[in-house]
This record gives C-alpha cells, sequence and structure tokens, in this order.
C-alpha cells in the first residue's frame, strides 16, 4: 500500500516528481495551498485584498475547479468573485455545459453572467463554421472561437470593472503553448504569453491570472473528481481541428518517462521571457488601440475586427 | 503454474475490456498494456481512487476516467 507522507494513511495519489503520496484530504489541501501561494506570490496580499476576480469558466473540470477553490479563497483575502461564461453556440457541447455552469455558480452564490456569440455578434459558433467550410477552412473553427471568446470575457469584465480575469490555464497547457509558440517561431507570443499573472498592457486590457499555473491537469482533474465538480462528459465536436492534440499527447509521453518535465518546461519559458522582454523591451508588448472596434489589439487592426470581416458579419 | 491474472477495466464512456498481465503487475503496467498514458487517466478500485503505483490481485475491476478535457 502507498502511503501518504504526511499522516501514513492510505494514499490516492503520488506526485512523480517528488515520489511523495498524498491521501484524499492532504490532496485536496495541497492543491488549495498551491493555488494560494500563486496567487500570493504573483499578486502580493495587498492587491489580492478588495478585488474583484471575474472567473471564465467554460464548465470544464479546471474552470470549475478554479471558481471552486477561488470562492473559498475570497473570504480569507476579502476579493470578489464573479463567473463569466461563453456560449459560442456549439450544438451537443456547450449547450450540455451551461446548465452545470449554471448550478454551480448557484451552488457557490457567485454571480454568473453569460454572453452568447448569437446575441453578440449575430451567428453561433456552429453558424460560422459553415461560412469556414464554404471558404476551405483556411482558418480553423478553433482559431475563430479563442480570438471572439477572448475578446468578449475581456470586454464583460472591463464593464464588470474587474481587476483580473483568471483562467483555468494549468501546467499542461502552459507547457503545451510554449511548444506551440517555439514550433511556430513566436518568439513575442513566448513573452506575451506571460506567468500567472499579466500586466495591465492596456488601459482597457483586464490583467490575467492563471492560479492553476503549477497544478498538471491530472492534478485539477482529480481535485474536481473528489469534490463532485466533474462535468458531464461532452466533447467539442470541432476537437479534431485543434493542433494542441498532438503536443498534448507527446508531451505527455515525455512527462510519463521523465518525470518533471512539465514544470522544468516552464522555468525555461520564463527564462525565455526575461531575455526575450530584455531584447526587445517591455514597451513592444504593450498592446496597442485596435482603429476599428477601440479595444486592445496587437496589430494596427485587432484579430477579432480581421476575423469578423473575414466571417463578413 | 501460470502467473497470468485477468484485470477488468472499465471506463467512464461505458466500455469494458478485460487484460491478462503478470500477478503482481502495478496498475501503470496494466494501463499502458491496454495503451494509456497512466498520467492521463484517474483509476478508482472499490470506489476509492488509488494510485497507479499499487499492484493488482486477481480478478480486479478498475475504473478508469480520462483526464484530458474534452474540447
Amino acid at each position: 500500500m502507498v502511503k501518504c507522507s504526511i499522516c501514513g494513511k492510505q494514499a490516492i495519489y503520488v506526485d512523480k516528481v517528488t515520489g511523495k503520496g498524498f491521501c484524499k484530504n492532504h490532496f485536496i489541501s495541497r492543491v488549495e495551498k498551491t493555488v494560494e501561494e500563486t496567487l500570493l506570490q504573483a499578486l502580493g496580499q495587498s492587491s489580492l485584498e478588495k478585488s474583484t476576480i471575474c472567473v471564465a469558466v467554460s464548465g470544464g473540470k479546471d474552470s470549475t475547479s478554479l471558481l471552486y477553490i477561488l470562492k473559498k479563497l475570497s473570504d480569507r483575502y476579502e476579493f470578489k468573485v464573479q463567473a463569466l461564461s461563453i456560449d459560442e453556440g456549439i450544438e451537443g457541447y456547450r449547450d450540455l455545459k451551461i446548465p452545470f455552469i449554471e448550478k454551480v455558480s448557484r451552488k457557490l452564490g457567485v454571480n454568473l453572467h453569460v454572453r452568447s456569440f448569437r446575441e453578440e455578434f449575430g451567428l453561433s459558433l456552429d453558424q460560422m463554421f459553415e461560412i469556414l467550410s464554404e471558404k476551405g477552412l483556411e482558418i480553423k473553427p478553433c482559431t475563430v472561437c479563442g480570438v471572439f471568446r477572448r475578446y468578449l470575457l475581456n470586454r464583460i469584465a472591463y464593464s464588470l470593472g474587474a481587476d483580473y480575469l483568471a483562467t483555468g490555464h494549468n501546467l499542461d497547457d502552459e507547457a503545451q503553448v510554449l511548444l506551440l509558440n517555439i514550433i511556430r517561431g513566436s518568439i513575442v507570443n513566448i513573452a506575451r504569453e506571460g506567468g500567472v499573472s499579466s500586466p495591465r498592457i492596456h488601459e482597457r486590457f483586464i490583467p490575467r491570472i492563471k492560479p492553476l499555473y503549477r497544478l498538471t491537469e491530472r492534478e485539477t482533474a482529480l481535485y474536481a473528481y473528489l469534490n463532485n465538480l466533474l462535468p458531464p462528459f461532452a466533447e467539442c465536436p470541432y476537437v479534431v481541428f485543434a493542433s494542441r492534440e498532438v503536443v498534448r499527447r507527446w508531451l505527455n509521453s515525455l512527462e510519463e518517462e521523465n518525470p518533471g518535465t512539465k514544470i522544468r518546461l516552464i522555468g525555461v519559458k520564463e527564462t525565455l521571457q526575461k531575455a526575450i522582454s530584455r531584447k526587445i523591451g517591455d514597451r513592444a508588448l504593450r498592446l496597442k488601440t485596435c482603429k476599428i472596434c477601440g479595444e486592445p489589439s496587437a496589430g494596427e487592426v485587432c484579430k477579432f475586427c480581421q476575423l469578423r470581416e473575414y466571417l463578413g458579419i | 503454474m501460470t502467473n497470468k491474472i485477468r484485470v477488468t477495466v472499465k471506463f467512464f464512456s461505458g466500455k469494458t475490456r478485460a487484460v491478462e498481465v503478470e500477478k503482481g503487475e502495478k496498475i501503470s503496467g496494466v494501463l499502458k498494456k491496454l495503451g494509456l498514458n497512466p498520467i492521463e487517466v484517474i483509476v478508482i478500485r472499490g470506489g476509492t481512487v488509488i494510485p497507479d503505483e499499487e499492484t493488482v490481485d486477481a480478478d480486479t475491476v478498475l475504473e478508469v476516467f480520462s483526464v484530458i478535457s474534452g474540447g
């Protein structure tokens, strides 16, 4: 029997990097402590106190666990938590997740704000996919979904006066994005990706925080399972277009063979970020104002407006 | 006398698979035999989550769910 390294009870989880086992209670407290320390190190207690954190909730295990943990911490550190959710309009997927998000938010006593692509842009993602298909799928639905979702989340968080927009990105996501940026040669994006928190690089840009940054996907899944936070199983029909899947499987094979690969990659990312920032200067990382919509943008016209024109909406 | 034992693996999707492994095989070994990466799943035995360092006995029934989000 594998034992908990703290109390000696039956372990349910072994951290393969340290070799330490954890029982249910000590696993849960370890996850929550990791999130708390990650937040405090990134923001400091004084910035956290009295702040308003909007949590982007997709209804997956990561963002649901994040909402649950932040709500728990909010009393201790006196910050406010609000939940934001985007209904992209993906039949058989999003329509299963929204009722779950509503149920969890209600149970936690958190205000939930839901906005849909259809209401905001006139078309659902399913309808946009038809247009993309007619154009030969030069642009993948995941690109449109990601850009439109981030645009809306930032705009809503700004309108709610949020100090931070928290996302459920975990260690796996961070390591995958680093590899994708390297594969694509997106050096500036490596720096722009930020760490646990990103600064206010535009007046209308709500600083992002990633409190699950140091937890693996497996840890957040187990935490969600142990706290009855697992969402109904539904797979996005567009997942076949996500280039990330190949990287995810490859990275997991590496991690299985060499425990600690992901956390070491994050260390490399942070070193690279400092070097890139020194080379190109922090000013280069600041966002411009889109000359069409007035929202934060990397170029003269933001990706959102470019895609909107491409789709003819 | 054979040291092979039979382990049943139930997936949350509803599928069930049986696999023959050596007696005393670790759960990680069972998962690999099924083509699964142990870090991509969580394993439950008798209603309790167990680490994949644990070993299996004859007639063990494991429930497995994927930690990877579906989209």
